[in-house]
């Protein structure tokens, strides 16, 4: 669907880099994103692709606004503790910009509906706060062939990669998740109130480019950032050949 | 050796990524290693031998969100 004169008033600044132009900002618009986790990293990812004009955003989360995710999670205020996390992003996101299609998954995501969740999706942004949630996205992603734009944080530390598709995966960085027994819990450890800002708007900013082809992503590849000394370091994946997921190892 | 942008002082022959992992008791679940920029996979930490020269960096892979 082309941009009417509203759409090329308001992403103007977009149309004027040869990157995006008129072509990119309509495939933004006519793209569809899942966001899987509406926390510390779903709130700003969500918040610039609904920016950006992504056509179709959607949210997936069970949980509630805490007080103690006021710190961070940009899109609630004080009157939305004990709301529902989607229904409340979703009004947000709405009021932020009117003509993005937001769809609300209060759900778990688990592997007895990720397939029909992400079937309806292009790309697949993984905001969560657990490994067994990640390993889910990402074999999902690997099944369906569809890009996995991982980003996590802890303490002053963050992370991002664009893995699934026809590989590399997550598997292919570690074959396993980690056992219960050797995790701490996400609301048990601490984060740093700017960190999940800033990771969250580069998984948004590798999703944009994704969709509208530009730059080198960073498919294959992650990005560690240490932001108590802000330092970065990167690694390049190669596909583990025996990997279970994307390889040909045995499940 | 370095590791992590750091000299390692007990660099001795024979020394793997493991055994880094072990004396430095690095206790995260899950890492990510790179030996002189390139990946190492899980199931070869107690391979890998490492040289005088090599520069040997260990992250911690994470799941918060």
């Amino acid at each position: 669907m082309a941009l009417n004169k509203k759409e090329q008033q308001r992403y103007k600044r977009h149309l004027m880099l040869p990157q995006v132009d008129e072509t990119g900002q309509e495939k933004i618009k006519n793209s569809r994103v899942l966001v899987v986790g509406a926390g510390g990293l779903g709130c700003p990812v969500a918040m610039q692709l609904c920016c950006a004009g992504v056509g179709t955003i959607g949210l997936v989360d069970f949980d509630v606004v805490d007080v103690s995710n006021l710190q961070r999670q940009l899109l609630y205020t004080e009157a939305d503790v004990g709301k529902s996390k989607v229904q409340t992003a979703r009004q947000r996101l709405k009021a932020m910009n009117s003509e993005v299609n937001i769809i609300c998954i209060e759900d778990k995501l688990d592997r007895t509906n990720a397939t029909e969740i992400f079937e309806k999706f292009d790309i697949i942004v993984d905001a969560t706060d657990n490994f067994d949630a990640r390993y889910v996205i990402s074999d999902t992603c690997v099944k369906l062939g569809k890009p996995h734009v991982y980003g996590a944080i802890y303490e002053f530390y963050g992370q991002v990669a664009v893995l699934g598709g026809e590989g590399p995966c997550l598997r292919c960085l570690q074959p396993q998740p980690p056992k219960k027994d050797e995790i701490v819990e996400a609301k048990d450890v601490g984060v740093f109130g700017a960190i999940p800002g800033v990771i969250g708007s580069l998984q948004a900013c590798e999703v944009l480019k994704i969709i509208i082809g530009a730059g080198k992503t960073l498919k294959g590849r992650m990005i560690f950032i240490d932001m108590l000394n802000m330092t970065f370091d990167e690694v390049e994946i190669p596909k583990y050949p025996k990997c279970i997921s994307c390889g040909k190892g045995e499940n | 050796m370095m590791l992590n942008d750091l000299p390692y002082p007990d660099w001795h022959e024979g020394l793997t990524i493991q055994g880094v992992i072990e004396h430095m008791n690095y206790t995260w679940p899950k890492l990510v290693t790179k030996v002189n920029g390139q990946l190492v996979w899980p199931e070869d930490y107690g391979n890998v031998v490492l040289q005088e020269n090599d520069d040997l960096k260990i992250h911690h892979l994470l799941a918060g969100g």
